[in-house]
């Protein structure tokens, strides 16, 4: 018997261990509090057996023992179900919570029934209820696991913790009986493996990190709610645009992204949590949305790295995890979109496909804002786009809803460089009037709610009018050359702008105000300034940055700081021969 | 107040303890009072106690520097790498079109970046009349103003080398008229040439300023016998 005592007091040791283990790592906070309670409910099971059988405990914890053990077969069973069911579990199926009902019945008729804890399983009606309460959730957790492709891991720890609850429980206590050691029933020395098993479900489910939002708003013009709805487009631009729109007016919102397990990150009414390349990929992503719905029923969950999901898991279980997301979205006020951008045509028929969710084509922000301008400025406004985006270090295809305002100031600044430029009155009044009209049509592309962009029409999808809306045309009023040698011409000009604001900046980002001495001093040297220097010039300067670091260098004797001003050398010439790249490819 | 001392024989004596920590002391004399020198041998004697100095010289170069300190028996070498010569007039070739604020933002970068990476606790301007000139100062007090407090957030004791025309005489120290940093800076070393009879001239050394210090206020003399020694003067 003293190999039986130290199992059972290794358990208890045991199941107190990881009831603290998942008070403080565990994040599904339904979960955790219904394992916590199983746990305990374990340790105080077998203390009072322990105890009552080894050290000399009274009679009257005889109740206290019995009535934990029973306890003990509710608890797990609500919680295996909790863990398979998600959250929602409470909010879905509340008569659920009826399973804990006959626990303090048979208790309090414990005593006139004459229940003794070491025949617990062998006197009715007790023993029904306490085999149901392990039948019904082990039944769950196998139609679970057989479904479930994206959890099955998951769902296999859980069953396999069942399975040993059931072994170590009922099967064990009908073959002490069986065998004449029925003194040492009533107690399961199977709760320790058990605990571990649950424990590593829940761990390997975790969700990510996520900081806690204000409620907030309960709806948007954009997203409708208690729906899974999938973005069919190009880039994740439109759906994070509206996104950012939902959450800015207040509905709470947790945007799922690639990366690393990275600090809890989000503002206001926005939380990021980011999905590490983990093991069980679609288990962590539905209990990480599952979680933040049941803390924000009318919140927004945004995957908008589904295509990482995708790779990571493989498309059946990111399939299977979105259909457990519609399931956690139906009948709530919150909503679940997914982006199908980066995935293949296949994959995205396949996901389009599942059943209930709802999908809406949205296009592409930069090609609809290269459209807008073209039909306003012709072939020619892509030299702008291209001036621009080369301005902002941007590429032309990542412009976005939020480079809208941008656009229009550098136009309006292409605008002033033209104007300045030879012409007659009408010309400029003409660019003028153009450069209105694709101003308001970029508002109001950008100003369009979710359904308004997916019902169209889409400016890149409509035929230009072949410049019949063109107030001024080129040909009449620019001594006949191109209007997108214009265009061309005034992109230049703001381009010899940017050389020298960027070179100039290099130098201040390596050197502090130094570096802005030395830009200066170098420009002088070249006989310009600094409005003055184009792409040829910038191969100039990064050639001198050498030998001004150099110089630099060479006023210092402790090997620490020369180690300090390379460093500062190297990025300086990086930065300078990137520019120089790229004056390259703009002579 | 915590004190660095000076290991200058007889300094430390005179000052009551040493250098009043992260203080700015001007050390000011006409040329030849060995201003310079007696600046590098407290960094030095630091130095080979293993508190880093760094000596910034404007004017002579690194090579002509240490020329002269080996000669007077204060080679780098035996500092074990904790003291370091910035030779800032390497830079004037390249600084020559940079305008004069350039100068005093460079010495800045330059005295920054070597704290970061060689974390000096005495540091040596040579001179600030140097810096004054090639930085063009146009408001002169207001700006060596900011530069010592500047100096003063670099947590190191700075002695800041100030020329002071020559005078036959051997008189008192009286600073530069328009200058008035000896208003701005925590104490004043002065440094002088005192006639000894026909022939004669005698190095001497007086504290005319330390502040939060009684420190002697007395001439003394300043001699160099294979180091330097401050002894009083003997009539």
């Amino acid at each position: 018997m003293s190999l039986y005592l130290a199992v059972l007091a290794a358990g208890i040791a045991v199941d107190a261990w990881l009831l603290a283990y998942a008070l403080l790592r565990i994040r599904r906070t339904l979960a955790k509090l219904t394992l916590v309670a199983l746990l305990l409910s374990f340790v105080v099971m077998s203390a009072a057996f322990l105890g009552r059988e080894y050290a000399g405990l009274g009679a009257e914890w005889a109740p206290v023992a019995l009535w934990t053990f029973v306890l003990s077969h509710p608890l797990a069973a609500l919680f295996i179900l909790v863990a398979v069911h998600g959250e929602a579990l409470l909010r879905r199926y509340p008569a659920v919570l009826l399973i804990l009902a006959p626990a303090p019945v048979l208790a309090a008729f414990a005593p006139p029934a004459g229940y003794d804890l070491a025949r617990a399983y062998g006197t009715a009606p007790l023993n029904w209820y306490l085999v149901l309460c392990l039948a019904l959730p082990l039944g769950e957790a196998v139609a679970a696991w057989s479904r479930s492709v994206a959890r099955r891991s998951e769902l296999f720890l859980l069953l396999a913790g069942a399975l040993v609850l059931v072994l170590t429980g009922p099967v064990y206590g009908f073959e002490l009986e069986a065998t004449g050691l029925a003194e040492a029933a009533g107690s399961n020395p199977g709760t320790p493996l058990t605990a571990i098993l649950f424990a590593a479900a829940l761990t390997l489910a975790n969700p990510a990190p996520m900081r806690r939002v204000p409620r907030g708003a309960a709806w948007d013009p954009h997203f409708p709610q208690g729906r899974l709805l999938l973005v069919d487009e190009a880039r994740p631009k439109a759906s994070a645009h509206y996104f950012a729109a939902a959450v800015a007016g207040g509905r709470p919102g947790l945007k799922l992204v690639r990366g690393s397990a990275a600090p809890v990150a989000g503002h206001g009414s926005l939380a990021v949590a980011a999905l590490a390349p983990v093991r069980w990929p679609g288990s962590v992503v539905l209990a990480t949305a599952s979680e933040f719905l049941a803390r924000h029923p009318a919140g927004i969950v945004f995957l908008r790295d589904l295509a990482y999901l995708v790779t990571l898991a493989g498309l059946p279980a990111a399939r299977d995890a979105l259909q457990a997301l519609r399931r956690a979205a139906a009948g709530t006020a919150g909503t679940v979109v997914a982006s199908l951008a980066l995935l293949t045509p296949e994959e995205r028929r396949d996901l389009l496909a599942i059943p209930g969710a709802a999908s809406v084509r949205l296009p592409d922000p930069a090609a609809e804002i290269r459209a807008i301008l073209e039909a306003r400025f012709g072939a020619g406004a892509v030299h702008l786009l291209q001036s621009f985006a080369a301005r902002e270090h941007r590429r032309l295809e990542d412009l976005t809803y939020e480079d809208v305002p941008a656009v229009e100031t550098f136009l309006g600044t292409a605008m002033a460089v033209l104007a300045r430029a030879p012409g007659d009155e009408p010309m400029v009044l003409g660019w003028r009037k153009a450069l209105d009209h694709a101003s308001l049509d970029l508002d109001r592309f950008v100003r369009r709610t979710l359904p308004e962009a997916a019902a169209g029409p889409w400016a890149s999808e409509v035929r230009r009018a072949g410049g019949e809306e063109l107030v001024v045309r080129a040909s009449d009023y620019w001594h006949g050359k191109e209007l997108d040698e214009m265009l061309h011409f005034a992109a230049n000009q703001m381009n010899r702008v940017r050389y020298g604001d960027r070179v100039r900046g290099a130098f201040v980002q390596v050197l502090g105000r130094t570096g802005e001495h030395l830009f200066e001093a170098e420009v002088r040297r070249l006989g310009k300034t600094p409005a003055d220097l184009g792409p040829e010039d910038v191969r100039r300067l990064a050639a001198s940055a050498e030998a001004i670091v150099r110089s630099l260098e060479a006023a210092i004797d402790v090997a620490s700081g020369r180690a300090d001003l390379e460093a500062r050398a190297h990025r300086l010439r990086a930065m300078l021969s990137g520019m120089t790249e790229e004056a390259g490819r703009a002579v | 107040m915590p004190f660095d001392s000076t290991y200058v024989d007889g300094l430390d004596i005179v000052l009551v303890g040493g250098l009043p920590r992260a203080s700015v002391v001007l050390v000011a004399g006409a040329p030849g009072t060995m201003k310079s020198s007696l600046a590098y041998a407290i960094l030095h004697g630091n130095a080979r106690r293993g508190r880093k100095g760094l000596y910034v010289s404007l004017e002579q170069s690194r090579e002509s520097l240490l020329d002269h300190t080996r000669g007077l028996e204060m080679d780098p070498d035996g500092t074990a790498g904790n003291l370091s010569v910035l030779d800032l007039s390497a830079l004037r070739a390249r600084m020559e079109e940079a305008r004069g604020p350039a100068w005093l933002d460079l010495f800045k970068m330059y005295t920054q970046t070597l704290k970061a990476s060689f974390p000096y606790e005495f540091l040596v301007i040579d001179s600030l009349n140097a810096l004054e000139i090639l930085a063009k100062f146009e408001r002169h007090r207001r700006e060596v103003f900011d530069l010592f407090k500047w100096l003063r957030g670099l947590d190191a004791t700075c002695l800041v080398i100030s020329e002071l025309p020559p005078d036959p005489e051997g008189g008192d120290y009286r600073s530069a008229a328009d200058h008035r940093e000896d208003y701005l800076s925590d104490g004043i070393v002065h440094l002088k040439l005192a006639k000894r009879g026909d022939f004669g001239v005698q190095r001497q050394l007086r504290v005319v300023k330390m502040r939060g210090r009684n420190h002697n206020t007395d001439y003394h003399a300043l001699v160099f016998d294979g180091g330097f020694k401050v002894t009083r003067i003997l009539s």
